[in-house]
This record gives C-alpha cells, sequence and structure tokens, in this order.
C-alpha cells in the first residue's frame, strides 16, 4: 500500500504556493486541520488567561483585581470562547485530519468550504473579542444571553450575536462537509459499521450541529431585532417574554453540550483499545449509544429551567428524560472498561489522558444526574456546584480528550514521538490541578456561593484560595503541553514507526508517519 | 459516468439536503415562538388572567358563598420609568363567582407625556386561567400627561374551578414604558 501512496505523492507535485498564501489558499485537508488546532490551542489559552483573571478576583473576599462590570464580562467570554473557539473548532481540527484518513479518502468532500469554514473563525473571535473595547464594555449577561439583559448593553452585545452568526455558519458549514465526507467518501469496504468510533460519534455530532446551530443563529437574531428593530419576542410590553428566549436557547443549547462531548466519547473509545490490546468492546452498542444520547439531547432542554417555573408535570417529564441519558452514557463506561478487562495495558500519556477521561467524566455525570433531580436543583441552581459539574464534563471530559488524543496523534503528524517523560508529567499536573481547582467548588455550591458574582461571603474563602491556587497551577502546567508540541514538531526527538503504537488499528496506521501531503489517492481495500 | 461525477452529484444531493435541514430549524426557533404561547394558552401556566370573551356583567356561574380566596395586589414600573403604580386596596377576599373592583393608583412623574402598557402576572401560576377579567387598564396603552395621576380600574372575578388548594393568589403589575403605536396590549 505504500508504493500507492508514493506514487500519488509524485503526480501530485504538492502545487502549492509558498509561505501565508499556502495556509489562506490551502484546501489539504491536513493543513486546515492543523489550523484549527492551532486556533483552538490559542483561543483556549485566551479564555484561559480570562479564567485566572476570574480566579484571582476570587481568591479573596471583596473587590480586588478587577470591576464587577469586567468580571462579568470576562465570565461570558471565557465560556463563549472555551465552547466555540477552542473546543469546537478543537475537535473539527480533529476530524479534518482523522476522518479523512480514518475511511480511506483522499480529502474531505468539499475541499474550498472547509478552508472558507475556517477562515470565517479568526474574524468572528476578532469581532468577539473586540466587544471589550467598546463603549459599555464586552457582553456581560453570561453565555447563555438571557433577555431581558442582554437586550440591554451596548454595541459590545450587537458584535457578540454577530460574532456568534459567524461561528454558527462555520460549524454548520464544517457540519455538512463532515457528512457529506463520511457518506460519500469511504473507501470500498467500509462500511458504515466498520468506520472507527471517532467518525461514528463525529457523523452524529455533524447532525446535531445542523440541527442546533441554526436553532441558535434564530434566538439570537430574535435579540438582534429586539434590540435594534422594534420586534418584542422577548419584552413583554410588546406581547413577548423573556422566557421564551431560555426555551428556544437550550433547545439549542443542551443538544450543544453533546456536541462538546461526542467527539470526546470517539477518542477514548480510540485510545482505550489501542493500549488495551484489545478491540473495543460492544462497538454496536456504543454506536447505538451514542445515537441515543443525540436523541435524548432534543427533549431535556428545560432541565437548564427548573427554577424558573413550569408546571409540575413539565418538571416531572424533565426530570426523567434527563435521568434517562445515564442508560446510554453507562453503557459507554462499561464498554470502556470491559475493554481494559484482562487487557495487557500500558500507560502512555494518550492512554493516562484517556482513563482520566473516563474516571472525572463520570464524576462530572454523577452530579448531573444530582441537578437533574428538581428539589435538589432548586437548592443547587446557579451556585458553584454547577460551575464544578460542567468543568467536570468539559474540562475533564472534552478538553483532556483532546489533550490525550494530540499525544496520541502527534507521533502520526509530525513523524516523531513526543517526550513521553514530559508527557506524563503535563498529565499529572493537569490532573492533579484540575481536582484542586474544581473539587472544592462542588463543596462551595453546596454551601450556597452563587455562581458569576466577583465578591462572596467570607466563609467561603478556604476554598476559593485552593480553588485558585489549583487554577493558576493548571494554567501554568499547559505551558508544558506547548513546549512538548512545538518539541516533537521540530524533528528532535525519536523518529515514529507508521503504526506509532504497538496496539494501534485503523487506516490512519497504515500510512507513514509522517504522512504524505496527499494520502489515499488511490482508495485503499478495508476488508 | 465517471466515479468522479456520480460522486459529485451525490454530494450536491447531499448538500441541498442537510442545506434544507439548516433553514428548515433556524425556521423551527422561529416557530417555537407561536407554539410556546399556544402551550401556555392551553395548559394555562403563562401566569396569565384569562380576559372574559363576552364582557358581560354576571359571570355564568353563581357564586360560590362557601368557599373564599384571598387576593393580594401589587404593582411595580420596569426599570426606570418614572411611573409610580399602587393598588388603593392591598388585599381582599372574594367568593368564586363575586365580580370585585380594585382601582390602582398610576402617576405620571416624569415632565413629559408617556406611554405605559401594564403586563399582568398571577402567582401561583396555575391560578392563572382562573382568575378572569372583565375589565383592566392592561387592555390598552395607558397615556399620561406629565405630572398627571389617574385611577385605573381592574374588575375581575375568580371562576369556581380554582383547585382547592389555592387560598391566596397574587396579581401582579408591570408597567413598561413603550411607544404609542399600536401595538397590542396583553391579557
Amino acid at each position: 500500500m505504500s508504493a500507492a501512496h508514493t506514487d500519488a505523492h509524485d503526480h501530485h507535485h504538492d502545487h502549492r504556493p509558498s509561505g501565508i498564501m499556502r495556509w489562506l489558499t490551502t484546501t489539504n485537508h491536513k493543513d486546515i486541520g492543523t489550523m484549527y488546532l492551532i486556533f483552538s490551542l490559542t483561543m483556549f489559552f485566551v479564555g484561559g488567561i480570562m479564567a485566572l483573571a476570574i480566579r484571582a478576583e476570587l481568591f479573596q473576599p471583596g473587590l480586588q483585581v478587577v470591576n464587577p462590570e469586567l468580571f462579568n464580562s470576562l465570565t461570558t467570554m471565557h465560556a463563549l470562547i472555551m465552547i466555540f473557539g477552542a473546543i469546537m473548532p478543537g475537535f473539527v481540527g480533529f476530524a479534518n485530519w482523522l476522518i479523512p484518513m480514518m475511511i480511506g479518502a483522499p480529502d474531505m468532500a468539499l475541499p474550498r468550504m472547509n478552508n472558507w469554514s475556517f477562515w470565517i473563525l479568526p474574524f468572528a473571535f476578532a469581532m468577539l473579542l473586540g466587544s471589550l473595547f467598546t463603549v459599555g464594555g464586552g457582553p456581560a449577561s453570561g453565555w447563555t444571553l438571557y433577555a431581558p439583559l442582554s437586550v440591554q448593553g451596548g454595541a459590545g452585545v450587537d458584535m457578540t450575536i454577530l460574532s456568534i452568526h459567524m461561528m454558527g455558519i462555520s460549524s454548520v458549514l464544517g457540519a455538512i462537509n463532515i457528512v457529506v465526507t463520511i457518506m460519500n467518501m469511504r473507501a470500498p469496504g467500509m462500511d458504515l459499521m466498520k468506520m472507527p468510533l471517532f467518525v461514528w460519534t463525529w457523523l452524529i455530532t455533524a447532525f446535531l450541529l445542523i440541527a442546533a446551530m441554526p436553532v441558535l443563529a434564530g434566538a439570537v437574531t430574535m435579540l438582534l431585532t429586539d434590540r435594534h428593530f422594534g420586534t418584542a419576542f422577548f419584552d413583554p410590553a410588546g406581547g413577548g417574554d423573556p422566557v421564551l428566549f431560555q426555551h428556544i436557547f437550550w433547545f439549542f443549547g443542551h443538544p450543544e453540550v453533546y456536541i462538546l462531548i461526542l467527539p470526546a466519547f470517539g477518542i477514548v473509545s480510540q485510545i482505550v483499545p489501542t493500549f488495551s490490546r484489545k478491540p473495543l468492546f460492544g462497538y454496536d452498542s456504543m454506536v447505538f449509544a451514542t445515537a441515543g444520547i443525540a436523541f435524548l439531547s432534543f427533549i431535556v432542554w428545560a432541565h437548564h429551567m427548573f427554577t424558573v417555573g413550569m408546571p409540575l408535570a413539565g418538571e416531572l417529564f424533565f426530570m426523567y428524560a434527563t435521568m434517562l441519558i445515564a442508560v446510554p452514557t453507562g453503557v459507554k463506561v462499561f464498554n470502556w472498561v470491559a475493554t481494559m478487562w484482562r487487557g495487557s495495558i500500558t500507560f502512555e500519556t494518550p492512554m493516562l489522558f484517556a482513563l482520566a477521561v473516563v474516571f472525572l467524566f463520570t464524576i462530572g455525570g454523577l452530579s448531573g444526574l444530582m441537578l437533574a433531580i428538581v428539589p435538589a436543583d432548586f437548592q443547587y441552581h446557579d451556585t458553584y456546584f454547577v460551575v464544578a459539574h460542567f468543568h467536570y464534563v468539559l474540562f475533564a471530559g472534552s478538553i483532556m480528550s483532546m489533550m490525550g488524543a494530540a499525544y496520541y496523534w502527534l507521533p502520526k503528524w509530525t513523524g516523531r514521538m513526543y517526550s513521553e517523560r514530559l508527557g506524563k508529567t503535563h498529565f499529572w499536573l493537569t490532573t492533579i490541578f484540575f481536582n484542586v481547582t474544581f473539587f472544592p467548588q462542588h463543596f462551595l455550591g453546596l454551601a450556597g456561593m452563587p455562581r458569576r458574582i466577583p465578591d462572596y461571603a467570607l466563609e467561603f474563602t478556604e476554598f476559593n484560595v485552593i480553588s485558585s491556587i489549583g487554577a493558576f497551577g493548571l494554567g501554568l502546567a499547559q505551558l508544558l503541553f506547548v513546549y512538548i508540541i512545538i518539541q516533537a514538531v521540530r524533528g528532535k526527538n525519536k523518529k515514529a514507526t507508521a503504526q506509532v503504537w504497538e496496539g494501534a488499528d485503523g487506516l490512519e496506521w497504515t500510512v507513514e508517519s509522517p504522512p504524505p501531503y496527499h494520502t489515499f489517492a488511490t482508495p485503499p481495500t478495508v476488508k | 459516468m465517471t466515479q468522479a461525477a456520480a460522486n459529485r452529484k451525490s454530494n450536491t444531493r447531499w448538500i441541498v439536503t442537510l442545506s434544507a435541514a439548516v433553514v428548515l430549524m433556524f425556521g423551527f426557533g422561529y416557530a417555537l415562538v407561536p407554539l410556546y404561547d399556544l402551550f401556555c394558552e392551553v395548559t394555562g401556566i403563562g401566569g396569565k388572567p384569562t380576559i372574559a370573551k363576552l364582557q358581560s356583567e354576571s359571570p355564568d356561574v353563581a357564586i360560590d358563598t362557601t368557599k373564599q380566596v384571598a387576593i393580594e395586589f401589587t404593582a411595580t414600573a420596569n426599570n426606570n420609568m418614572p411611573w409610580t403604580i399602587m393598588p388603593l386596596v392591598k388585599k381582599t377576599s372574594v367568593h368564586p363567582g363575586e365580580i370585585h373592583v380594585v382601582n390602582y393608583l398610576v402617576t405620571n412623574t416624569a415632565k413629559t407625556e408617556m406611554v405605559g402598557q401594564a403586563i399582568p402576572s398571577i402567582a401561583p401560576m396555575q391560578a392563572g386561567r382562573h382568575l378572569v377579567k372583565l375589565e383592566c387598564f392592561c387592555f390598552d396603552n395607558q397615556v399620561l400627561a406629565a405630572g398627571e395621576a389617574r385611577q385605573m380600574p381592574v374588575r375581575f372575578y375568580v371562576d369556581s374551578k380554582l383547585p382547592d388548594e389555592i387560598k391566596t393568589l397574587t396579581l401582579s403589575y408591570s408597567f413598561f414604558e413603550t411607544k404609542p403605536s399600536g401595538k397590542e396590549g396583553a391579557g
């Protein structure tokens, strides 16, 4: 097979411009994947710096570092940047790099659109960040942009709304591209039920994006027309209702949280079998569980709104439907554990990250179940318990899965191994400081500390001090991550083989490391 | 047809289908607006009082003297709107079916003429459909000249289907500043 690739390589002669024009005009899935990943990492640091400003303010009670208006902007921007700038583009980057290589396709189905999907993003985020410098500051309503608060505010809110439109266009185009690629570009013999789980989870995620992002676009468009064009969707004086915004927002918002986690499930399902040296346990049930989670995500949105006011029947319905999600999620956790059962496991950095994801995500899942209980949620709503919960699923789930994925596929992409010693150091620093940061927030929330407030009562001081120290440790540890990546990219380390990992299985491991610019110009045959 | 052409054709089909789904879901976001209103109306959980269809003098139910319901009145002006609004009675007790009138004193403290729209809300929200209004200042925009004060009445009854466990209900109004255009009032 490698002979075929060399041929293809020679025929193409890599007609690409050099310098910046290569990156502006590229339609190559590997180049675009790289750009997405670099963009995601950059945004991870931008959002991370905002998180550190928040934690610096919360280090002590009282107001020291930032004023309350800026604090509100920082919490809002931190969330928007991490969700739309770090996690989503990060997963799209992995999808770009890996889906064509995993299904034996030469590239994405719609390469020019792929280029455009990416290049919208820097402009969207330049506008979002620019809102901080307008009169009245950035958006300060929380990332949920609840009306009527978001109907107020200055030009910064309009810039946020328009940047959300652009992010939405980018991710919907990306999703369409991924669906078309998976449906039409699979190598002969690559049946749907033979696809690697990462491809499956991305296919389902892409459908979620196509269904959910336009609803968000609609919601923020309504906000925009309410603000400037005399409509009254959310203004009671004109016959509207602010609670309506919450329903529309969360109708998007809950599928969104699965958009943020399903690709992580796919990554874990690739890494765990490799380092257990066993095929994935329960492949079919994994696929059906993913589809089940995706379906359920559309009928549970109002569990974000238990305290807003709802009839008892509604609260019961959304409570039970939410708890039902624990079933397919439990199937997944069971399958990962069963994959490891009696495997000959080794603990390289990607495996450590995958194990931490399984363990810590499950903690986040359990606190999610607690939040699903209506009477308990009346106590937990809008407290730090919620903050702890979603950082366990989003940081320990999504972000740490991407770190694991970066270590797992970096040797394939760069042709060089990363430093295992430094990788493990990065893993332990990240995991320990993550828990130091976020575990105490459970206690703060149970004791009643509200989220999104720059000041707090004196009895919350100790846990906040611990949390802030953890946050700075967590932030600094990520500099090591950048160093490790640069070291591997610069090619001073040990050369990686084509298979890289002893137990790795899949088409991407059949091409050499680093892969040629064009892979699978002749489709491979899948048995 | 070459393989590439076949691929292109089937790509187009997927792109068209998926783009249609995107447009459809964007529309669905907007469709949620009337659906939401309909849902609140059908289930009566919007916390909005019912407007009597026929503004007749007497309700079609007999007065049930065996039951008594306490009703509390409260009102505010939204945000920085320079109006004061005050119910002349804070609390009263009525029998189901009995028509009751309560007056609010509304004052425009601004130096200009202003238009206000009152939005009602009822707690607990299940009681919303059982409070029937025959007349209300919230049915229309209210125009007050600079410094003008006016008494504004609400005429209502509580229907006999009010669940027994609800002993007290609160009727609250928020006044919003609005333009004198023909924006429709809320029930």
